[in-house]
């Protein structure tokens, strides 16, 4: 009796109920939203892989991908109807970018990533982008400069090595700063570049999308973005690139540096007056690593006493793409993307609690101070200028 | 009164932590979060976590060591007006067991249906759990004791390793401002995170297997400890992780803490699916140390009638009730009213144990 009971769980209590056939999913690498201006539904596009063609013993001619898009009143719904035309059933979990236009992230994205954080599928990991001037789902089709033969792939990569004049953001950031008090977000920009060579098209991760609450309210560019990276420490990578100053020994003669480490933090100050103030202070280590100018440098001083200039120089330039970006956060959106309404929770919370009403006019018109203080740690592998000789 | 079946201290504090450690491991820092709406939660659960060693430490000391080998229900019979409200306390406290296994194995369904398998239908998750619980409880008190015993590593090796591949992901910013609200908002989290000490009464009825020059004070304590420490960090990280505003949203956000684990090359990540394996082992501990309890009131205080077989009609009970409660969120007001219930029962019982033991005290002193 007892063997037969055994057997019987056996039989019974083993199940592949939930199993799930690597043969029956179609895995989704990257997904673009869309909004159709004229019925206000949502349009998704989803790039799937296709794994036979990536075989490295015997791939099939078609492209490694394939995308589908399909429409729906709702983002949730849209994910589910995708199963009625495509052979596979979506999986979302390997996904690695998101891309929302910019009529949806105008309208206001609680919906878009409450879909998301509620089913278990979409990671926080993802790459989260909005698309300039295009339409989200032309972003996943365009024929990019690549190597790698999946375009969401070669989309992702580009945010893993975004550098300063880019924002880098992942569905989680996002998802805390937008329910978090006091703190707009930016978000990563990929648009659409023309060139003269095959393929004669590109996406460029560039510049950041400012928004308020939920919903876009402009674009930062380049510069305007470096501004910002400068002050919020980087967001999900560290600050890269390379910074153009000008030569101080000759005319129209240039030096590079790369930045190196950085280190800034905002001080909030609150007066007898109950007047709010914020001190933005930024460190900057440089690395020098071009120098176009011919002019001999005598002696050591004189090596120093030009580093120092450059260096003046740099934080000058810094200064200046702080304040841009922040004169047009506070006049053109009014919206904390610096996160000022939470540093001066951390701090005054009291003084929080009066302001937080209508943070966003105090935010408008906040005096702020900058100290800029940038060193350069080193001038590469030479030491002065090169002087060609005849 | 148990057929000389003895453990050592050490083995009923682990059966006290791994008892404990339940549904609340994954609830209570989106409760905290949003009763106080601060970071401040954290003092809550060590003041109760002080509350609690304080109840167990004057239990241990007043009443377990003059009545040693006695649970609490037969020190109450000692007398005759405590005979009375044993019989009621017991009917009081088999409601109880019985409401309380019902609601975490109604968890345990939820949580391993979103997380693990979809597609079962709850009614055999529930109803094998159901079944696995009765005849581990079934086996006695041993086999519980000795099935958390082999549980317990394994839990806190997962818990653990959880904690410190998250480290790159916390940031301590996210914590401040720290008692920004002032005291009022701590006091009112207390009594969230008292009732997530749910599952000490156990040292009313499992003490008394210790024998009385075994009972070491100490290590019962360093139990509670213990999982007032888990309970701190794993609020505190959570906070650190996902913000205050953003934990509020969420609705076991300590598995969503495991699904944040990511390591650079990406071999190791979201490590919820094995959170969830893991405390289901916890769960069960819980269960089947509730379930041994509720047959021990059962039988050795209610019904004495040895031939009666009363375990089939409580499996059919618990699955009936797990099932009333429609979604999580109907659960959640119930599970909150009755671990309500359960802690003013538990504070009831305990007041009830020293004046019964103050009063047969001062009944000898006299005589």
């Amino acid at each position: 009796m007892k063997k037969w009971i055994m057997i019987l769980c056996l039989l019974l209590l083993t199940g592949c109920w939930d199993r799930k056939e690597l043969s029956e999913i179609g895995i989704v690498a990257g997904m673009a939203i869309d909004k159709n201006s004229e019925t206000g539904e949502y349009i998704m596009t989803s790039q799937y892989l296709r794994p036979a063609a990536e075989s490295t013993q015997t791939p099939t001619p078609e492209q490694p991908f394939l995308v589908v898009s399909t429409t729906g009143k709702t983002i949730a719904a849209v994910m589910n109807k995708a199963n009625y035309t495509i052979d596979r059933k979506s999986f979302f979990a390997h996904n690695k970018v998101i891309i929302i236009s910019e009529e949806v992230a105008r309208d206001g994205l609680i919906p878009v990533i409450d879909a998301f954080q509620r089913g278990k599928e979409v990671r926080g990991h993802v790459w989260f982008s909005v698309a300039k001037d295009i339409e989200a789902k032309k972003l996943l089709q365009i024929k990019q400069e690549k190597i790698s033969r999946v375009p969401a792939n070669a989309l992702s990569n580009l945010f893993e090595n975004g550098e300063y004049d880019a924002t880098t953001v992942d569905l989680l950031t996002y998802y805390k700063e937008v329910l978090c008090a006091g703190e707009d977000s930016v978000v990563g920009v990929l648009i659409r570049e023309e060139t003269d060579i095959e393929p004669y098209e590109r996406v460029k991760l560039s510049g950041g999308a400012a928004f308020k609450k939920d919903k876009l309210v402009g674009f930062l560019d380049e510069s305007e973005t470096r501004g910002y990276n400068w002050i919020t420490g980087g967001g999900a990578s560290p600050v890269q690139g390379a910074m153009t100053l000008p030569s101080l020994l000759e005319k129209d003669k240039f030096v590079t540096v790369l930045l190196r480490a950085l280190k800034s933090d905002i001080q909030p100050n609150v007066n007898e007056d109950g007047q709010i103030s914020f001190t933005i202070n930024v460190e900057q280590k440089l690395r020098m690593t071009g120098q176009e100018s011919t002019v001999e440098l005598q002696d050591r001083k004189e090596i120093t006493d030009y580093l120092n200039d450059l260096q003046g120089e740099a934080e000058k330039k810094i200064e200046a793409e702080i304040k841009r970006v922040i004169d047009k956060a506070q006049k053109e959106f009014q919206s904390d993307i610096f996160a000022f309404g939470d540093i001066l929770y951390k701090h005054y919370p009291k003084v929080w609690n009066k302001e937080k009403e209508n943070w966003s006019e105090t935010f408008a018109t906040v005096p702020y101070t900058v100290n800029v203080r940038a060193e350069i740690i080193s001038s590469g592998l030479l030491q002065g200028p090169f002087k060609p000789q005849e | 009164m148990k057929n000389n079946l003895s453990f050592s201290s050490t083995e009923i504090a682990i059966t006290i932590i791994t008892t404990i450690l339940g549904v609340s491991l994954l609830t209570l820092p989106k409760n905290l979060a949003v009763t106080l709406g601060s970071s401040d939660g954290w003092v809550s659960i060590l003041i109760s976590g002080m509350a609690i060693l304080l109840l167990a430490t004057i239990y241990i000391k007043y009443v377990q060591n003059y009545f040693s080998s006695m649970s609490l229900l037969e020190v109450l019979e000692q007398t005759r007006v405590g005979s009375f409200f044993s019989k009621v306390f017991c009917v009081f406290l088999v409601i109880y067991f019985i409401l309380l296994i019902s609601i975490l194995i109604r968890y345990l369904g939820i949580i391993i249906k979103l997380y693990l398998i979809p597609q079962t239908p709850s009614e055999i998750i529930i109803g094998l759990a159901v079944l696995v619980i009765a005849y581990m409880a079934s086996k006695g008190v041993q086999g519980v004791v000795y099935l958390n015993l082999i549980f317990f590593p394994i839990t806190f090796i997962v818990l653990f390793l959880m904690v410190i591949l998250n480290i790159n992901n916390f940031n301590f910013s996210y914590l401040q401002p720290f008692f920004a609200g002032g005291i009022k908002p701590i006091v009112i989290g207390i009594k969230e995170t008292s009732l997530s000490f749910l599952g000490i009464e156990l040292i009313f009825f499992l003490m008394a297997y210790i024998k009385k020059d075994k009972i070491e004070l100490k290590k019962i304590n360093l139990s509670i400890i213990m999982v007032t420490f888990v309970y701190t960090i794993i609020t505190l990280f959570t906070y650190g992780i996902f913000t205050v505003d953003t934990t509020k949203t969420l609705l076991f956000p300590t598995v969503e803490m495991a699904k944040e684990i990511q390591l650079e090359v990406g071999v190791f990540e979201r490590l919820e699916s094995f959170l969830i394996t893991i405390w289901s082992l916890t769960m069960f501990n819980t269960f089947s140390v509730f379930f041994i309890l509720l047959l021990d009131v059962i039988k050795n205080h209610l019904v004495k009638n040895k031939s009666f077989n009363i375990t089939p009609v409580l499996i059919a009970l618990i699955f009936w009730i797990s099932f009333i409660p429609k979604n999580v969120n109907e659960l959640g007001n119930f599970s909150n009213w009755v671990s309500q219930s359960g802690g003013v029962l538990i504070i009831v019982l305990f007041l009830f144990s020293i004046i019964q033991t103050y009063i047969i005290k001062s009944r000898q002193r006299r005589n």
